[in-house]
């Protein structure tokens, strides 16, 4: 990640009232928290080794906080799956509650599996897409209040 | 005779076999699913047809649409390219019984290989040499099955007889873990290859991945057409393959090559195959033969000067081989990277539309690629999306003009494997040459450059 964008990252921050904002881009992710009365402070950190032997990763929801609760997005470009197995039952249902690091749904590319993880704990509020279909990068899947 | 032939595959390969079937003129019927609706080779087609959804299963897999498809466009002959359905005993025998040709070996030939238990007993019988071990499956009684692995010495590998390309075996480096492993194996094996048969070899330690092309045709004529050496692996894909594979001496190649098409000749085989060694210490050990034209088969074509997929089709056709053993050389050296739509720091695929697609060019640059600049790359199939091969007169040679070729090569919109590639050329163990099939994986531990 480049100066100039991190520098973007934190005017950005700094223009608006976001208490966290994190951004995940070429292996890197760039976390800035906003302590009380203090401006956004970065924290950078290169991602661990990427294997694993079941050709999974893990990609915590890009998470963004509004009125109606978190977000959840997809992290990529693929096909989205509520459950382990079409017979399976869904990971989470609208209502439920989930910790951080819980699985929310897959993301299939390319015979990758990618799982979707909380970023906190909360209540699944809304599931806005169906297990199955086509999702392109950072379309919104559920909403976690 | 056929004049027409139906493409059962897509992307880059669905391409080569059109231009193949171009030069000998030759009809092409392209077949496709909903999500490649818009590719080049679909248009370019003589016909195309839709034959389902865009998940394989529903389309590349399903082989009564593929012979329906057939049928109602009038194609005489099926291409199964590499991968789907190309190694599918029953598909092709399926084809045969439709009255089509299927272009590549029997059905009894693709099964005996597909069997590895059975594919290693054939090997030993010709005469090629294979990885210590007995050709037959393991028996039930652990006794017996401890003395099999004490007569081959430990480390030993645990392999599943439906298995290949990597999948379903399992490294034993002392007898207490033999059992367990074995049991876990036989469960997976079961599972995913819907046989629970398994069989023990001596595992190699630091082996390079060597393979020689073969060529057949139906009047008991074959040839081998030089190695590949496709050591650099990352979870048992190759990555960059070349031929001829270095280092090699020529006549130990000679006497293994010969081997090969004696092979050939003892079980009947029809059309393009590659036998598949792990080569340790100037010894070759046969590990499986792949009964189909394989992703890498452009190196051996800049080496021998033979469009190697004409010849496949031409053998299919009935035709002769008019080209004995004594017309094949070796000119030169070839490389060939596969460049896949995945981001090579996380290794997460990486699907999308391109915006942006340079390609290198030049002398001795070749790119087989069925992309282009406002392409969407589907999260439905594999992520390869373009092979760059280059050729030159010695191996420094045609690695300098890979450099180069690489760094000319410019994709934006999907992150790519480039980056890993260009790191990987300039690798001094790797320009070298003869590094073993663990190195990639080293390299990318160690996080060091490559």
């Amino acid at each position: 990640m480049e100066l100039k964008q991190i520098k973007a990252f934190i005017d950005a921050m700094a223009s608006s009232d976001l208490s966290e904002l994190e951004a995940s881009k070429d292996g890197w992710t760039l976390k800035l928290v906003r302590r009380a009365g203090s401006t956004p402070t970065p924290r950078s950190s290169a991602e661990g080794s990427p294997s694993s032997e079941l050709r999974e990763t893990e990609e915590s929801a890009a998470a963004s906080s509004g009125e109606s609760g978190t977000e959840v997005r997809a992290p990529l470009y693929g096909l989205v799956y509520l459950g382990p197995s079409p017979e399976a039952p869904p990971f989470v249902v609208a209502g439920q509650a989930v910790k951080a690091g819980d699985i929310l749904c897959i993301i299939e590319a390319m015979k990758v599996f990618n799982n979707v993880c909380a970023a906190r704990d909360g209540i699944v509020e809304r599931i806005l897409v169906e297990s199955g279909i086509e999702v392109e990068a950072g379309q919104l899947l559920m909403r976690i209040a | 005779m056929f004049d027409s032939v139906l493409i059962a595959n897509r992307g880059e390969i669905a391409l080569r076999i059109q231009r193949a079937c171009r030069g000998l003129g030759l009809k092409t019927i392209v077949v496709h699913s909903e999500a490649d609706r818009d590719a080049s080779y679909v248009r370019h087609a003589d016909q195309a047809i839709c034959i389902g959804p865009a998940p394989a299963s529903d389309s590349y897999l399903n082989q009564a649409a593929l012979i329906m498809a057939a049928e109602v466009t009038g194609a005489e002959a099926i291409h199964p390219g590499y991968g789907f359905l190309s190694e599918n005993a029953d598909f092709a025998a399926r084809v045969a019984q439709a009255g089509l040709v299927f272009i590549g070996p029997s059905a009894a030939c693709i099964r005996v290989m597909g069997d590895k238990v059975a594919a290693k007993r054939a090997m030993r019988a010709a005469g090629v040499p294979c990885v210590p071990g007995p050709d037959a499956a393991l028996p039930d009684d652990p006794s017996q099955i401890h003395y099999l692995a004490r007569q081959i010495g430990y480390p030993v590998i645990v392999k599943a007889a439906g298995g290949g390309g990597g999948r379903g075996m399992r490294v034993v480096e002392q007898e207490s873990a033999l059992l367990g492993a074995l049991a876990v194996t036989r469960e997976e094996a079961r599972r995913s290859f819907g046989n629970a048969e398994v069989y023990i070899e001596k595992f190699l330690g630091h082996p390079r991945h060597v393979e020689i092309q073969v060529l057949a045709d139906g009047f008991g004529h074959a040839l081998w057409l030089g190695s590949r050496d496709c050591s650099l692996q990352r979870r048992h894909q190759k990555v960059l393959e070349e031929a001829p594979a270095p280092g090699i001496p020529d006549r130990l190649l000679a006497e293994v090559g010969a081997r090969c098409v004696d092979a050939c000749r003892q079980i009947g085989y029809l059309g393009l195959g590659t036998f598949e060694f792990l080569v340790e210490d100037d010894a070759f050990y046969f590990i499986e033969m792949n009964t189909r034209l394989q992703v890498e088969h452009p190196v051996t074509e800049m080496t021998t000067g033979i469009d190697i997929v004409q010849q496949q089709i031409r053998v299919a056709r009935g035709e002769r081989l008019t080209v004995s053993q004594a017309d094949i050389g070796c000119r030169g050296h070839a490389f060939e990277c596969r460049i896949n739509a995945e981001d090579t720091e996380r290794f997460m695929p990486s699907p999308g539309v391109i915006t942006r697609w340079e390609l290198p060019g030049g002398y001795g640059v070749r790119v087989d690629s069925h992309a282009s600049s406002g392409y969407r790359v589907s999260p439905y199939y594999d992520s390869m999306i373009a092979k760059l091969i280059v050729h030159g007169d010695t191996r420094d040679d045609a690695l300098a003009r890979l450099r180069i070729a690489l760094d000319e090569m410019q994709v934006e919109g999907i992150a790519t494997n480039l980056p890993l590639h260009r790191r990987l050329v300039r690798d001094a163990a790797f320009a070298a040459g003869c590094v073993d099939i663990h190195h990639l994986e080293q390299r990318l531990q160690e996080g060091s450059g490559a």
